[in-house]
């Protein structure tokens, strides 16, 4: 069966009382930049993340209910992302919810790269935080735990991945949270996630003043064989309800990109970039209540032996439904 | 120290015109993954899962038109009146008038009116009227 027909067999194929708690959504993000990449100029058009989903819950007792989410993405820009799918897998999981807590299990966020929270405005787009920080891992195979929503504005949540081979070590993530609209407080940690020797822990930030809101990222990553640190700090500022200006900036000295790679003879390691930096500036305008169109402009530098000193100035827009 | 005045003043006039929105978008929710979240909006009542949901037979109040497929899936399981046969204005609106009456002293919370089904014949119209107690 083609993935393109996923998400309407699935909804075709739940009960219609499975139907009295669904949501149906979706983001299509388009934007259109000129990319200086490795001494290269090029306009392209590029689909941010855009991507359609159903998400609901069913009560099977008092007090308890499954909960479930499907969430692919798709590429508006030529369709012919992800590998020639039209679909791609974001965020699927299926759960118990009651009292105690919440059980899931499916491929989605770690809780590491969940506790980034708000403060990556540049979220999707060149500039994201993926770029130069690590632990933002999408997760197959993740069972998770999550504290009840009676211990509101406190939050713990934590995953075990199994890599499902015996010779492979699985993960752990876990991560504790205090949130509230003014403030949010967070930490978190990563073992064996993004690859087997890969640690990380990580600090996040976020304070609202009235219509602006700062953000502060710390995070300490450790492969075994060298370790680094990396920042990141983001500032928005809503001048109306309809216009806000933004900015980010953010550093690390470590950046993992590849894995189970020969490293030294007879020595299979991970592989990472020094000296990483990145930084945006943008606007968004809000065109109606659920679409936004915005501007940016992002530089992206690596110091260390594999050069690069990227540059990106773009318009997009952004629908939510 | 102008430039730090200029800042506050800014400030001060942003904080006048900027009103944080209430309602937090699906696709947002969806990708924060906290399944703790209590959804600030009814997304039923709008885009696309207005459409899912009338086309389902869910709770809609959109009101418009539709096929009969729709009305059909939408009145399915609601309680429902039927008025006497009229044939002119006035005993319409009385009809409807005894059928809202009687509706009322079923649900006395309240009801909501789902759906409205004209039944033709050669000499007279009967209302029936699908509701919903609240």
């Amino acid at each position: 069966m083609k993935k393109a027909l996923l998400p309407v067999v699935i909804t075709a194929a739940l009960p219609l009382t499975a139907l009295a708690d669904v949501t149906v959504y979706g983001k299509a993000n388009v934007s259109l930049q000129n990319a200086d990449e490795a001494g290269d100029t090029k306009i392209e058009l590029v689909s941010n993340a855009s991507r359609i989903g159903i998400k609901g819950g069913e009560e099977i007792a008092e007090g308890f209910k499954v909960i479930y989410q499907f969430e692919y993405q798709t590429e508006v820009d030529d369709g012919s992302g992800n590998n020639g799918q039209t679909f791609a897998q974001r965020n699927i999981y299926l759960g118990l919810q009651g009292k105690a807590g919440t059980v899931m299990g499916g491929h989605f966020d770690t809780p590491m790269k969940a506790a980034q929270e708000k403060i990556d405005l540049f979220n999707d787009l060149e500039g994201d935080i993926a770029t130069i920080l690590n632990g933002e891992t999408r997760a197959s195979n993740i069972v998770q735990y999550v504290t009840p929503g009676a211990f509101s504005p406190f939050t713990a949540t934590v995953a075990y991945v199994t890599k499902e081979n015996d010779d492979v070590d699985n993960g752990v993530s876990a991560s504790f949270g205090y949130n509230t609209s003014v403030m949010y407080l967070g930490a978190a940690m990563d073992q064996d996630v993004q690859a087997e020797g890969v640690d990380i822990i990580r600090a996040v930030g976020r304070f609202k003043v009235g219509p602006v809101q700062l953000g502060a990222l710390y995070e300490t990553t450790d492969v075994g064989y060298a370790d680094g640190d990396g920042f990141l700090v983001s500032a928005l500022w809503n001048l109306t309800s309809d216009f806000a200006l933004k900015a980010q900036y953010g550093e690390t000295d470590l950046k993992v990109i590849g894995y189970n790679v020969l490293v030294a003879p007879e020595v299979i390691g991970t592989v990472f970039v020094e000296d990483n930096a990145t930084m945006s500036v943008g606007a968004d305008y809000k065109l109606s209540t659920n679409t936004t169109l915005y501007g940016y402009y992002t530089a992206v530098e690596t110091a260390d032996s594999m050069a690069r000193d990227d540059n990106y100035l773009g318009i997009g827009l952004d629908l939510k439904f | 120290m102008k430039s730090l005045n200029r800042v506050i003043l800014i400030w001060l006039v942003s904080v006048a015109c900027y009103a944080e929105e209430a309602c937090v978008p699906a696709v947002d929710l969806a990708d924060s993954l906290n399944v703790n979240a209590k959804q600030s909006c009814d997304y039923k009542q709008s885009g696309l899962n207005r459409i899912v949901h009338n086309l389902f037979g869910r709770d809609s109040s959109s009101g418009s038109s539709s096929s009969a497929r729709v009305n059909a899936a939408a009145t399915a399981g609601l309680a429902s009146q039927i008025s006497p046969p009229f044939s002119t204005a006035g005993e319409l609106a009385e009809g409807r008038y005894i059928l809202l009456r009687n509706i009322g002293l079923k649900c006395p919370q309240g009801f909501r009116l789902v759906d409205e089904q004209y039944l033709p014949s050669p000499e007279h119209l009967r209302l029936n009227i699908f509701y919903k107690c609240l």
